[in-house]
Parts: C-alpha cells; sequence; structure tokens
C-alpha cells in the first residue's frame, strides 16, 4: 500500500535522471562546439539554437507548415485506421480470406513507401493529397496486420456461445470481435503513427508545396543552420509529446479491456 | 567445507523472513532443512549461496565470510526450467559452471563427460535441454553442479517437479554423489521421508519468519537403500518425529 | 512466455517420413495463400489495359520491362544486367553499412540501458526525442556535414535505425528472466560471458525483431536519401525514369525493389528462425 506522496517519490527520482541526461547531452554538444571539432556552419552551438526557437516558432511560414504537416498525419492516420478497421473486421473474419489477404499485402507493401513518392507526385500533385496517400501506403497495412491478428485472438469460447445465442454477425463484430481486437489495434495505430510522420516529413522533402519537413531544408538553404536545428527541435519534442500521448492511451484502453 | 551460520536473519521490507539462525554443519555433512510453506527455507539457500544479502549475521565458509556467490559452492536451483540454457547444448550448459576457473580443455571435457556419466546421461551432451523430459533436465542441472567440482552443494527442492520414480532415482544418485565426490550437502524440501532418508541432520523450521525448532540427528546406519531403510522402524519414528514438528500448530512454544 | 519452461518428451533427431510430408506441406502452404495476390495481379492488368494511363503500364509490360531492365544474357555477370550491377551494389551496400553500424551501436546502447535502471531513466528522453525527429528532417542538416556523398545515406539509414534497435535491446535485456541471472551469478559468470552466453540470447527475440523492423526503416531511408542527393543507386534511378518519363522504367524499379526488400526479410527470417530455434519446443 503506497501512499500518493511515496508514489509521486518514485516517479520523480526517473524524470529527475531523464533531466538530467538532456542536460548531460547538451552539456557534450555545447563541449563539442567549442572544442573546435564540428565547424559552427554544421552544427551550431545549443545557445544559438535557443535563440532561434523564438525566431522559427514567431515565424508564422513555419507554423502554418506545422500545421499542414499535422493535418496530413492525422488525415493519413485516420484515413488508414478505420480503413484497415474494417477491412480487418471483414477479412478477420473469414479465414479462408485472411491468410492470402495477409499475403497479397505483405507482398504488394514490400516496396518501400518513400519509393512510391514520385509516383504520388505524378498522380496526385504537390498537394496534401500526395502526402496523404503514400502515408497512408505505409501505414495501412500495419493497422491491417494488427487487427487481424487481435481478431484471430478472440476468444474461441465466446465465439462459439456468440454463435449458439445466434447473434447477427454485426453483433459478433461489435460486441465480441471488436472489444477484444482494440488492445491490438491500438498498439498497431501507436506504431504507424511515427512511421505516417517519417512519411509524410520524407514526401514533403522530396516535393511538396509547404511542411515542416520543407521548412528544415529553406532554413538549411537560407544559411540559417540554427533554426534548422530549432526546427529539428521543435518536431522532435512536437513528436515526443505526441508519442507519450499514443502511448499512455494505449496503456489506457489496454487497462480497461482487461478489466472490462 | 565447513559453513557456519551466525545469528543470520533476513527481511523483505519490513517482513521478517527469516529470524535469526545459527548452525553448525560439518565437511561432507549431509543436512535437510525442512518447513511450512513459506518459513524461509529459498531464503536461507540464497544467503548460503552468497546470491541475497544478509540482513543481520554472517555465513562463514571455511572461517571465510560469504559476500557474493562463492568459489567451490554450486547450487541446483528448483525451477530447471529457469536455470539451464535453452540456447545452449547441454555440453555448452555445463562448460559455463567451469568458466570462472578456466580449465584446460581436455580436464573440461574429461569433467563433462564424468559429470554426464555420474547423473546417467552420458550421450545427451549434443542435445538441447528443451529435447530432454524434465527428470531429465533436472539431472543435466545437477551435472552442471558437479563440473565445478563443489566443495559444497546447495540444493532447493530439486526433486518437486518430477514424478515418483524418477525422484527416488534423482535420491540415489543424490547419495551416490556424495560417496564418489565427498561434498557437503544442504538440501531444501517439502517432502520429510526423503529429508529422513537422505539427511545425517535434519534442521527443521518453525512458520515465518522461520527459526530453527529443532535439529535432529538422523542416526540411520550407512549405505542406505530405498526398501531397506525405509523399512526400518528407527526411520519410522524419525519420520513421525519431523512430522509431527513441521505439522505443529503455529502458536505452539519452543521445544 | 509462459511456454518458456516447458520440457518436451525427448525427441527423436532424424524427421521421419510423416514429418517430411508435414514439412513439405507446410512450404507449399503459401503458395495456397498466393492466389489472392496473382488476382489483384489480373485485376491490375484488366484495368490498365480498359483504360490505358501512361503513369500506370499493365502488369505483364512492366514483367517484361522488368526481364529487359534487370537481367541480361551474360554469363560472366551471373545474367545480371550492367543497370543492375550498377545500381544495386551501390544502395545495397549503404544500406548494409547504415544497417551494420545501427546494429553495433545500438545493441551496445540497449545492452547499457537494458543492464541499469538508472541509465534507462537518464537515457529515455533524449531517446524518446530523437525517435521522434523522422530521420529525413535532419537529411537536410547531414547535407551540410557529409556533402553529397554516401555517408549521408549511410548516416541516414543509421540513424533511422539505431533508436528502434537500441530501445528493442534495452526492452529484451531488461526483461530477461531474472531466474537465468541468477544462475549466471551463482556460475560467477565473468562479465563477456554472462552478456554472450546468457544475457544477448536470452534477449535475442527481442533485438531480432528490433532488427527486423529496423530494416524496414533502413530501406525507407535508403530510397529518400537517394531521391534526394545522390548519383547513383536505386532510389536515384526511379527519380530519373520519373523526371524522363519513362514510366515502364520506373514501375519495373518498384517491383526490383519489392522483391530486394522480400529477399532481406526471408534472410532475416531465416536467421531468426536459426537463431531462435530453442524458443520452438521440442
Ligand atoms: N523477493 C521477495 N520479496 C519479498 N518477499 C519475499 C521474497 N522472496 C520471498 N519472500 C517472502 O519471504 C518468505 C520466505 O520465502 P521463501 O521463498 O524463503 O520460503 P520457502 O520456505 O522457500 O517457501 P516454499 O517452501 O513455499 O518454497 C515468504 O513469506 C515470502 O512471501
Ligand atoms: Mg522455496
Amino acid at each position: 500500500m503506497t501512499s500518493t506522496v511515496e508514489r509521486m517519490r518514485a516517479a520523480a527520482a526517473p524524470a529527475a535522471l531523464g533531466i538530467a541526461g538532456v542536460a548531460l547531452v547538451v552539456a557534450a554538444w555545447a563541449a563539442l562546439v567549442a572544442s573546435g571539432l564540428v565547424a559552427e556552419r554544421s552544427l551550431p552551438s545549443p545557445l544559438a539554437v535557443a535563440a532561434a526557437l523564438p525566431v522559427v516558432l514567431g515565424d508564422p511560414a513555419f507554423l502554418a507548415a506545422l500545421a499542414d504537416t499535422g493535418a496530413a498525419w492525422l488525415g493519413a492516420l485516420a484515413l488508414a485506421s478505420s480503413a484497415a478497421v474494417l477491412l480487418g473486421l471483414m477479412l478477420g473474419s473469414a479465414p479462408w480470406i485472411a491468410r492470402p489477404a495477409l499475403v497479397a499485402v505483405s507482398a504488394l507493401r514490400s516496396i518501400p513507401s518513400t519509393a512510391l513518392i514520385p509516383l504520388a507526385i505524378l498522380l496526385f500533385g504537390l498537394g496534401a493529397a500526395m502526402k496523404v496517400s503514400v502515408a497512408v501506403y505505409a501505414v495501412l497495412p500495419i493497422v491491417l496486420i494488427n487487427t487481424i491478428a487481435g481478431i484471430a485472438g478472440t476468444e474461441p469460447l465466446r465465439m462459439a456461445a456468440a454463435r449458439s445465442m445466434r447473434w447477427p454477425w454485426w453483433r459478433r463484430w461489435l460486441q465480441l470481435q471488436l472489444p477484444s481486437a482494440v488492445p491490438s489495434i491500438v498498439t498497431g495505430v501507436r506504431v504507424a503513427a511515427g512511421i505516417a510522420l517519417v512519411v509524410v516529413v520524407s514526401a514533403e522533402l522530396l516535393g511538396a508545396r509547404s511542411g515542416a519537413g520543407l521548412a528544415v531544408v529553406q532554413y538549411q538553404q537560407a544559411l540559417r543552420i540554427d533554426a534548422a536545428y530549432a526546427t529539428v527541435t521543435v518536431i522532435g519534442v512536437l513528436g515526443a509529446l505526441l508519442y507519450a500521448g499514443l502511448a499512455l492511451a494505449e496503456r489506457r484502453t489496454i487497462e480497461r479491456m482487461r478489466i472490462g | 567445507m565447513e559453513i557456519t551460520i551466525e545469528r543470520l536473519a533476513k527481511r523483505y521490507g519490513d517482513r521478517p523472513a527469516l529470524d535469526p539462525i545459527s548452525a553448525r554443519i560439518g565437511q561432507g555433512e549431509f543436512v535437510a532443512v525442512v518447513g511450512p510453506s513459506g518459513c524461509g527455507k529459498s531464503t536461507l539457500l540464497m544467503l548460503l549461496a552468497g546470491l541475497l544479502p544478509a540482513g543481520e549475521g554472517r555465513v562463514l565458509l571455511d572461517e571465510v565470510p560469504v559476500d557474493g556467490p562463492p568459489a567451490g559452492v554450486s547450487v541446483v536451483f528448483q525451477d530447471y526450467a529457469r536455470s539451464l540454457f535453452p540456447w545452449l547444448t547441454v555440453r555448452r550448459n555445463l562448460a559455463l559452471a567451469a568458466v570462472a576457473e578456466r580449465p584446460a580443455r581436455a580436464e573440461l571435457e574429461h569433467r563433462i563427460d564424468r559429470a554426464l556419466r555420474s547423473v546417467g546421461l552420458p550421450d545427451t551432451a549434443a542435445r538441447f535441454p528443451w529435447q530432454l523430459s524434465g527428470g531429465q533436465q533436472q539431472r543435466v542441472a545437477i551435472a552442471r553442479a558437479l563440473v565445478a567440482e563443489p566443495r559444497v552443494l546447495l540444493m532447493d527442492e530439486p526433486f518437486a517437479a518430477v514424478d515418483a520414480q524418477t525422484r527416488a532415482d534423482l535420491q540415489d544418485l543424490v547419495l551416490r554423489l556424495r560417496e564418489e565426490y565427498g561434498v557437503t550437502i544442504v538440501l531444501v524440501t517439502h517432502d520429510v521421508d526423503e529429508s529422513v532418508y537422505l539427511a545425517d541432520r535434519v534442521l527443521v523450521l518453525s512458520p515465518a519468519p522461520g527459526r530453527v525448532l529443532r535439529d535432529l540427528v538422523v542416526d540411520l546406519p550407512a549405505p542406505r537403500g530405498q526398501l531397506v531403510t525405509k523399512a526400518l522402524p528407527r526411520f519410522a519414528e524419525l519420520r513421525a518425529e519431523v512430522f509431527r514438528l513441521v505439522m505443529r500448530p503455529v502458536d505452539g512454544a519452543a521445544p | 512466455m509462459a511456454e518458456r519452461g516447458r520440457g518436451g518428451p525427448a525427441s527423436t533427431v532424424e524427421p521421419g517420413t510423416a514429418e517430411r510430408a508435414g514439412r513439405l506441406r507446410r512450404a507449399l502452404r503459401p503458395l495456397a495463400s498466393l492466389w489472392l495476390l496473382a488476382a489483384l495481379l489480373l485485376v491490375w492488368e484488366l484495368a490498365a489495359r480498359a483504360d490505358p494511363s501512361p503513369f500506370l503500364p499493365p502488369f505483364s509490360v512492366v514483367a517484361a520491362r522488368f526481364g529487359e531492365d534487370w537481367f541480361a544474357p551474360a554469363p560472366g555477370t551471373l545474367l545480371l544486367s550492367e543497370r543492375f550491377l550498377d545500381a544495386v551494389p551501390v544502395s545495397l551496400s549503404r544500406l548494409a553499412r547504415g544497417w551494420a553500424l545501427a546494429a553495433v551501436l545500438g545493441i551496445a546502447i540497449g545492452v547499457l540501458l537494458g543492464r541499469s535502471r538508472a541509465a534507462r531513466a537518464l537515457a529515455s528522453p533524449v531517446i524518446r526525442f530523437w525517435m521522434s525527429v523522422p530521420g529525413v528532417a535532419v537529411l537536410p542538416i547531414a547535407l551540410q556535414f557529409f556533402g553529397v556523398s554516401d555517408a549521408v545515406s549511410v548516416f541516414l539509414i543509421a540513424f533511422g535505425s539505431v533508436w528502434i534497435i537500441a530501445t528493442h535491446t534495452a526492452d529484451g535485456v531488461a526483461g530477461v528472466d531474472p531466474g537465468w541471472l541468477r544462475t549466471a551469478r551463482s556460475l560467477r559468470l565473468p562479465r563477456g560471458a554472462l552478456l554472450l552466453r546468457v544475457v544477448l540470447p536470452a534477449a535475442a527475440p527481442s533485438i531480432l525483431a528490433g532488427l527486423r523492423v529496423s530494416l524496414g526503416f533502413g530501406l525507407v531511408l535508403m530510397i529518400v536519401a537517394e531521391l534526394y542527393a545522390t548519383t547513383a543507386g536505386l532510389g536515384h534511378d526511379i527519380a530519373l525514369y520519373q523526371q524522363t518519363f519513362r514510366y515502364p522504367e520506373m514501375w519495373s524499379a518498384f517491383l526490383l525493389v519489392a522483391l530486394l526488400g522480400i529477399a532481406l526479410n526471408g534472410a532475416v527470417d531465416l536467421v531468426e528462425r536459426r537463431v531462435l530455434r530453442w524458443r520452438r519446443r521440442g
């Protein structure tokens, strides 16, 4: 029986260590720059990057680009996840087609998503549709595979019970297979979120008209390397926060499913 | 090797697991430790093996205090599946026991073959643990303990997970090994018959936190055998005595 | 994990005839699952013929192109075409160098983190941060460091994979059954033997999973680096065909990349099955 205070103290120690770790890395970075081993042109000092942060965060163009990236990322993730879950439910309840479908999907997705960017540019131009399409291609199979795996893990006894109660298919889906697949689906979505971000930023880098990935290039080409680093820092922090949120949501759902 | 236990105690958090225990186990002696479940038998064994830091008191091996796993001591754990390494063949599992002292290659091979012959598994060196039955795996674990040529053998319910026939075989194996290698043996067991049949002395522990209820000398004649020894009237007496001590109601006063 | 503890009965070493037949059936089973893929390819073919588009040539055209582009009737080059030899070894060598670098660093970092809770707490925000920076976002910065060279691709692949390998390794090492560690301690294993004989093999399932995931990432990043800033390699070829309107060739390159990916995955599978033999109980 741990009191709240004790629990908070137990959680505080790793957090303090984590902050120390970040400080250590920043210190090492500053030392590296100060030693003159790398050119300031390639690696500005932490102070310079920190000074560039307000510039970047105050740049309306960058904020718009960030919003673009976020929208493409979220759109792709939502589209891919909902399509994958629907498809997974259909395939998962028909084992005779589930295996061939998995084989087909894994064959089709063996083209690295980024290789398809040139094709997507041909088909969709340089707008958001291009980024979204490549990201959907990249992450739909991940969620699909996790959905099918989750459904395959449905307690066979409960399935038999549902069948003996003559539940219609939609009820079996909604009340049995979908809930039992939820933890696996959530895990798939978390993994997919990271990959979708990589793909969206890649697509931006290689030929979108806007986006956070492009901002790094623009700063670099404008010889504002400090701002380029600041941009990377912002992206990394946002990504880490996003990941932490998703991981928390994942834990919550899994816990709830286990109790329920 | 002689084991001296001086007012040894252990607590997990603020719950005592072992009340101060003192005992002396002579060179070549075979001591069984029995007691109700949760009384601290495994804890005692881990302390002897230097695998747990002592809370109070200390353990001496030939006058040298134990802090960390000492040389010359082998442990056979109850759970063989988590003590043999499934990714290594039987031969490599056994070889690990001697890594610390780096014997010459030929010497090592010789020891491995001898240990496997001792436990009656001469042809299993190239197999993987998962290709063997449970009893065979337990025998491999014993063979590994022998490869280190220990002077003290500590065993934690080594026969708990095997069937009656294998158990009897393994018991006789351990008796034979003591003759062959002359080691000091401490055996933790749940099984009253086993303790009386095998040991020179039985330490009976009280319910948790364990302390020594009785240090009982087993005065049964030497070569022991499943049929002969267990048929002796003295065996039945000792067995009843230990049984009575283990089964004693929790509130009981000191003997 | 619950399976780990059970010892099965001794199994015979030689495969019996029944077992051989079972193995054959198991080998053929994937083929039986291929029909849907074949059907999809057929749909592609028919759709592309019914409504011709320069961007999407029929599968038969792509397949024919594939044969022409990448193979040659010259036994001296193992039947591979000049184009193949110009592009594939370059790309694969970048992938191999980047991935090997990531594997060595990632496993080393992962072991350090996995062995010490404090180290894990110290490093986890930093690693989480670097994992969240899409490797491609640092590509422009890497260019600043390395210029347009092989090193950019190698760096990008390594950077994109190393964190995945490190976290998987750390998870695996931290999760090693304490029973095995206790045994190792009682055997008084020296540090090296403890690591090589106990910790790494016990963490191997997790490490291999990390290596597998990171290989997919490596492939994705290899292509990005080559699309963006190189003068040779498969990604470079794809960009070239796109820019010069040689669409069937572009598709044939897609097909080649896909097959390479499948082959690499198969290789990892094979290694995994061999290394993790001990997990499939008798
Ligand atoms: N790592 C641990 N942390 C906290 N408590 C523990 C730990 N290990 C054992 N205990 C407690 O200490 C007591 C003694 O445990 P121990 O394993 O030594 O008993 P035992 O006599 O070997 O029992 P059994 O015969 O069931 O194996 C038990 O009450 C147990 O709950
Ligand atoms: Mg015990």
